[in-house]
């Protein structure tokens, strides 16, 4: 009898006896996201550390997201906001804005790309979200991570999960997101056109620009304050010349540490009790609509600038104004590529894709403070 | 108190609002960002990095 009371306390202590079919569900996520990251090489830095971590997450028994776990720490990284200013910092480093600073006249698609965001955030209202819920949802469609998670840790945490899982996977699938709307919306005509090469940019202007961003947007913005610095600051270290090796690590290998934690965080949010439920298929499909509807605006924005400056812009760089740097930018360039293989787009749509962070730290920052965060 | 209504007409409003001043904030970094060649004093600033 003891024997079989043993075996019975063994049986019930193992994962097999507290299995559900959600729990199936989110392994088989899981397992999708890794093979789309490995087998489709969709950002694989990105989407095989997010499938690790919703497969930890949702086999029972493991108590590994419980306080004290090993996830649970990692968790934090999220809800305090540590990894997101991380984040910024090593893209700062990586970046250059060169092109923006080339070409200024394309910050304006920065903005016009992001009407998804305000899309998005009326039909989740439309659907029963309070207004909070709704900023974070339609934040999705900024194609930000660090943003989308740091807007949805101030105005509605426990939506962490979903719309972190939304942002992420849309931005790794940019490739299949964006170029039907493109093609769609931009005729080959236009799809052709080869921009004339930028100006150089001195060394004088890319230092004094980080400094020059963190007193402008800071002073117009204070909420998204630990972002915007941390990106600047990154950026500053990079264009200085004087601090190569932390640039270099900190656009690299720092950068690459942090996104396998940060990916790993956002995959533990996929529980099968708080994810397997309508609200996050809403979630899911509002974001998409999001991308493609600030991909679209972006689009028809750029369109209108190829007509006022007489064809001398390929509205193909509109698109990467939603952010998703450097994904969007790349999408551009290939499929302009597509159409005419003399045409370079790839600095010409970094103008926009940088300008497509600052839009969504604009619309987060104004988010925060008119949602009554700061209250 | 939250300056928004938790309304329909409340997220409109809010959306409407906060595209607009996208656009004039990101034009306003424009004009600064337009400003910047004026820092280049000689040849030797002018050089890509």
């Amino acid at each position: 009898m003891v024997i079989l009371d043993m075996f019975n306390a063994m049986a019930k202590g193992t994962g097999l006896a507290n299995f559900t079919p959600a729990h199936i569900i989110m392994i088989c996520s899981g397992a999708l996201f890794i093979w789309l990251g490995i087998k489709k090489k969709f950002e694989p830095f990105l989407l095989a550390p997010l499938g690790i971590g919703c497969i930890l997450v949702n086999v029972p028994g493991t108590g590994l997201m419980d306080p004290g776990g090993l996830l649970y720490y990692n968790y934090k990284g999220i809800t305090e906001v540590v990894y997101p200013p991380l984040i910024f910092l090593g893209v700062g480093a990586m970046i250059d804005f060169g092109p923006l600073i080339a070409n200024p006249s394309t910050i304006i698609l920065g903005a016009a790309a992001h009407l998804g965001i305000f899309i998005a955030l009326v039909g989740a209202k439309l659907i029963g979200f309070n207004i909070a819920e709704a900023c974070a949802i339609g934040i999705i469609g900024g194609a930000d991570g660090p943003m989308a998670i740091y807007v949805t840790t101030k105005l509605a945490p426990h939506l962490l999960g979903p719309v972190a899982v939304a942002a992420y996977s849309y931005m790794a699938l940019l490739p299949l997101i964006q170029p039907p709307i493109m093609k769609l919306i931009v005729p080959e005509k236009e799809r052709k056109i080869a921009m004339a090469t930028l100006r150089p940019v001195s060394k004088r202007e890319k230092v004094i620009f980080p400094v020059m961003m963190i007193l402008l947007v800071l002073i117009l913005l204070p909420p998204i304050a630990p972002l915007i610095s941390c990106l600047m600051l990154g950026n500053m270290i990079r264009e200085s010349g004087v601090m190569e090796r932390v640039a270099n690590t900190l656009g690299g290998v720092f950068l690459d540490i942090v996104t396998v934690f940060i990916a790993v965080a956002i995959g533990t949010t996929m529980s099968a009790e708080n994810f397997v439920n309508v609200q996050t298929l809403k979630i899911v499909v509002l974001g998409l609509i999001a991308f493609a509807f600030g991909t679209a605006s972006g689009l028809l924005w750029a369109r209108l600038m190829c007509w006022v400056t007489k064809g001398k812009i390929n509205p193909l760089i509109g698109s990467a104004g939603i952010a998703a740097v450097p994904m969007a930018a790349r999408v551009s360039h290939n499929v302009g590529m597509e159409a005419n293989k003399h045409s370079y787009l790839i600095m010409h749509a970094m103008g926009p894709n940088l300008a497509g962070v600052l839009g969504t730290a604009v619309a987060g920052g104004i988010m925060l403070t008119l949602v009554g965060v700061l209250k | 108190m939250n300056i928004i209504q938790d309304t329909i007409a409340g997220a409109l409003m809010l959306s409407v609002f906060d595209f607009i001043a996208c656009f004039f904030v990101l034009y306003f970094i424009g004009f600064f960002i337009k400003m910047l060649p004026l820092l280049n004093r000689n040849k030797k600033d002018d050089k890509r990095v």
